[in-house]
């Protein structure tokens, strides 16, 4: 008896530990964003006793975080629709259609999955710059399209192919054809499987660095990762303004975890859950 | 009101045939099951009346129109499938009226098809559910609704029984032959489950490796099948059939099955043959018929209301007869059971085809 | 007759329709790029658009005479050895005492897998902050249990700039090994671990005789999983390091990139050869593996 309540204490104390370790980090920097790099260097640990809310006002408008904020929407929003609609058609292609060819196009799609990004990245800055797409959220757009394409196909396949066949013997019978079966039945039951591809295609493309700092340098197309780094370049020593920074570009995700932290995990881990 | 035809009918999968020349015809109007082991082709066939199959060779008509190459959906057929193939995301209204929707019935005819096919199938509570918030029983009557709402000319069924359990089988039996009865719709009804092809059928294909072994009302097939497949096929248990030689006496045959000797008025070519009885046609009595067959008794079978007595046929096989429930013999005794005329099927041992009754 | 060819050719329509927008996408932005690196390595492009023919001048001199990349494909290669171990490992650990019915245990799983979601970019920074030698983290512990001597510039110096990465690298992945693991852990038949739990072996044993077999598969899915991801480290060395000191912490992608855009050398075909060559290397490995575990996993049925 003694002994179980020694081990349960220490898995506790354990479990204890590492939750500071994960949330600690956190904490400290939501701390210092409230706090004046003056007081930091004072006492970097000490609380926020008297918060100041001005900074994130400060932060929002000295810089350009509007910009950056707003481009990250814009190009994440408009590469996950178009590549949840090309890959969820490739993937009811592949899934629901007998054809020559099938299993070829399947594996050279799945098989990029695997792919270092450095095997494409200087040819799609050329490409971007041949095409006048250099340093444009359409170039960067594309490209998110493109690299998180063939997962998207890989994960909506695996499931579309699950659908029983009947299904769609049943709305043939019905009367409906091709592309009406695609958006009345695949579309819809597949919508679990839709809904985990969007979470980790955003997430994904959100948190995105090395293709934004490759396809784009003016400082008016920067999404937030970059903004983020342009941001503690400008601030150099001013550790509780970049603190500020890397809050607002966090408080969104962690707002949205928190309301759908279920599917958010489900999500980010589609592929290697079985 | 259609009448359906399939005539010399192939399917092949590559170069493999698994429809070999069928020729059916079902009468408007009538209730047709398709029966046979699993794998005999049945759902195959019924698929490509409705067009989710194409047809490798031979023709299939629908009111004497030409249906080869016609898709699906302008074949005015309806479905229901043995898993029944809800929509998942659309509740039971959306489910009765999708095919509708699509056929651009005005909205208010929908619905009112809806409410009524709703209403004769006692669905009405649950319209706005979803597939998943119902059980078996429940899901099975919206397919056969979906199916109802288009008012085809002919409706399918898959297996639509097989999912559920056997209380609920024996009841949806008879609703669907109530509705058979009510709609006065021709049907074709793919089971494996000889009850529901002798319950249901106005008249029974039964096939066999992707033939057709005969077409009857269930009576006839039953009582005259065409071949020892299809006797043994149907019944429980079915019937016995045993191998024989046949010798012509006279202007008679013997047939000796074992060691019991059978006399036939019929004149038969000697040779071997396969011999079949019915269980429920042997009958303890004093008289010798055709001649008995005797021997020990194996297995005694209680079912209540009969008894199922196996007994081994001395120098042949087992032979089962279907006793009534005042049968006292007991394991180990002998027992001897009279062949009644007229109820002894000759079978060629090689094709299978039926030689005589007698 | 006619009518089932006319079918057959609405199917292929249909099929080339939905197919389409993917493939011409995955041509122009995936196929074509990959083989133009190919070409590219063969030749030295300058920004006027000249391009002049080496052959294989490229890979000779990357393979012969280029200290740099020798040391970031080593750098690369330690790093994605060593952390799938310890992501995977940690996360097998956590995930089974969130297994065993600790309270709280959905409120640790969500917490746990915060850092999952949190930008490679915000992680860099936090830790290069934890890593301070004035008032990071790190050093303020050492300093508080009279560690003093150990304190040092966790990421200024090349001894230590490397496992520093690695570590922070894992702060932000054992998370999702955990949710993997534990999604895994709760599929086993439930009899198994009650099972073991009879058994009364330790849990050590336990944990190498039951739960390692019977979660095989998984971790070694996660294993390969993270070993790729690892090959492809970039925005952690970018923001904190960028490849410092004195190369300690230089990958294979970082160095790519230096050479692509950052040295101004203005030759993309020099870059493009390591490209070509990592690219390999990372398939190679791929191949590897999953011949390796194919094999065992047939040794053992
Ligand atoms: N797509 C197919 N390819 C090859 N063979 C098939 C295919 N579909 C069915 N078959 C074969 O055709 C035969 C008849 O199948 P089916 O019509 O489903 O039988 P059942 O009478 O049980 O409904 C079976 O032997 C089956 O193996
Ligand atoms: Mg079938």
């Amino acid at each position: 008896m003694r002994r179980d309540w020694l081990s349960r204490g220490l898995l506790w104390g354990a479990l204890a530990l590492y939750t500071v370790y994960t949330a600690g980090p956190f904490v400290w920097v939501a701390n210092m964003s409230l706090r004046t790099t003056p007081e930091i260097m004072a006492a970097p640990y000490a609380p926020a006793w008297t918060p100041h809310w001005w900074k994130f006002v400060e932060a929002w408008t000295t810089s350009n975080y509007g910009t950056y904020l707003w481009n990250s929407v814009a190009i994440c929003v408009a590469s996950v629709v178009i590549v949840t609609l090309v890959g969820a058609m490739a993937a009811h292609a592949l899934a629901r259609y007998r054809f020559r060819g099938r299993r070829i196009v399947g594996a050279a799609i799945f098989s990029t999955i695997i792919f270092p990004p450095q095997i494409t990245i200087i040819a799609l800055f050329q490409i971007m710059v041949e095409y006048d797409l250099y340093d444009t959220r359409l170039g960067l757009m594309l490209v998110y399209v493109a690299i998180q394409l063939p997962l998207t196909v890989y994960l909506l396949e695996a499931f579309f192919a699950r659908i029983p066949e009947a299904l769609y013997e049943a709305a043939k019978i019905d009367g409906y054809g091709g592309i009406e079966v695609f958006w009345k039945i695949t579309l819809p039951v597949g919508f679990p499987a839709i809904a985990t591809t969007i979470i980790l295609n955003f997430i994904h493309l959100w948190n995105d660095f090395l293709y934004a700092v490759v396809i784009i340098s003016d400082d008016n197309k920067r999404t937030l990762p970059l903004g983020i780094q342009k941001f503690m370049g400008d601030q150099m020593e001013d550790i509780g303004m970049i603190a500020t920074g890397m809050m607002i570009a966090v408080i969104p995700v962690v707002l949205f975890y928190a309301f759908f932290s279920e599917r958010l995990i489900q999500g980010m881990t589609a592929g290697a859950v079985k | 009101m259609a009448t359906v035809e399939l005539s010399r009918v192939w399917k092949r999968y590559g170069q493999v045939p698994v429809i070999h020349d069928v020729s059916l015809r079902v009468e408007d109007g009538e209730f047709m099951v398709l029966l046979g082991p699993s794998g005999c082709g049945k759902s195959t066939t019924l698929r490509m009346i409705a067009g989710l199959e194409s047809i490798s060779e031979g023709e299939v008509r629908i009111d004497d129109r030409l249906m080869n190459g016609v898709p699906a959906k302008a074949r005015d057929i309806a479905m229901v499938f043995q898993s029944y193939a809800l929509y998942p995301h659309m509740n039971v209204r959306e489910n009765l009226g999708f095919g509708l929707r699509r056929r651009s019935v005005p909205r208010e005819e929908i619905a009112a098809r809806v409410a009524k096919a709703a209403a004769s199938l006692g669905l009405e509570p649950y319209l706005d559910r979803r597939p998943h918030a119902l059980s078996g029983g429940q899901r099975q009557r919206v397919a056969v609704g979906r199916a109802i709402v288009r008012d085809p000319k002919v409706f399918l069924f898959d297996e639509p029984l097989s999912n559920l359990d056997a209380a609920l089988r024996v009841s949806t039996r008879a609703e669907l032959t109530g509705l058979h009865r009510r709609l006065g719709a021709t049907m074709v009804y793919v089971t494996h489950d000889q009850v529901e092809a002798m319950t249901m059928g106005s008249r029974i294909c039964i096939m066999q490796d992707g033939r057709v072994a005969q077409v009857g009302t269930p009576m006839e097939v039953y009582r005259e099948p065409a071949n020892a497949f299809v006797a043994g096929f149907l019944g429980a248990p079915p019937m016995n059939l045993l191998s024989g030689r046949a010798e012509p006496i006279g202007g008679g045959t013997e047939l000796r099955v074992g060691e019991a000797v059978l006399r036939l008025p019929q004149p038969l070519p000697p040779g071997s043959v396969t011999v079949g009885v019915r269980p429920e046609t042997l009958q303890p009595s004093g008289e010798v018929g055709l001649g008995r067959l005797e021997g020990r008794i194996t297995s005694v079978e209680q079912l209540g209301a009969e008894t199922i007595v196996a007994f081994e046929l001395a120098g042949a096989a087992t032979v089962r007869a279907r006793l009534d429930n005042t049968f006292a013999g007991a394991i180990g005794e002998a027992i001897a059971l009279p062949v009644r005329p007229g109820c002894l099927h000759v079978f060629d041992p090689e094709t299978g085809a039926l030689v005589l009754r007698a | 007759m006619d009518h089932r060819d006319e079918e057959a050719r609405g199917r292929r329509i249909e099929v080339a329709a939905f197919l389409l927008p993917a493939l011409l996408l995955f041509a122009a932005f995936t196929a074509y790029p990959v083989l133009r690196t190919f070409w590219n390595s063969l030749f030295e492009i300058r920004p006027n658009g000249n391009e002049i023919f080496v052959g294989f001048d490229n890979f000779r001199e990357i393979l012969t005479g280029d200290p740099v990349f020798r040391r970031a494909v080593l750098n690369t290669l330690v790093w994605s050895t060593v952390e799938p171990f310890i992501d995977v490992g940690l996360g097998l650990l956590l995930a089974l005492a969130l297994y065993t019915k600790v309270p709280f245990a959905r409120f640790f799983r969500i917490a746990w897998f915060t850092p999952v979601l949190i930008s490679t970019v915000v992680v860099a920074i936090i830790w290069s902050w934890i890593y301070n030698y004035d008032w990071g983290a790190l050093n303020l512990m050492l300093r508080a249990i009279g560690l003093d001597g150990m304190t040092r510039a966790w990421l200024g110096d090349p001894a230590t700039a490397l496992p520093a990465l690695i570590l922070a690298d894992s702060w932000k992945w054992v998370g999702f090994n955990m949710v993997v693991c534990l999604a895994a852990l709760h599929s086993l038949p439930s009899e198994v671990m009650e099972a073991a739990e009879l058994d009364n072996c330790g849990w050590w044993a336990k944990l190498c005789h039951v739960v390692v077999p019977m979660l095989r598969a998984t971790l070694l899915n996660l294993l390969i999983l993270a070993f790729i991801s690892r090959m492809k480290v970039f925005d952690l060395v970018w923001v904190t390091t960028r490849g410092g000191p004195l190369w300690a912490t230089e990958t294979a992608s970082t160095y790519t990139f230096k050479r692509a855009f950052e040295w101004r050398s203005f030759d993309l075909g020099y870059p493009s050869a390591i490209a070509v060559i990592w690219f390999l290397v990372v398939i190679a490995a791929v191949v590897v593996l999953t011949l390796l575990f194919r094999q065992r996993d047939r040794l053992e049925f």
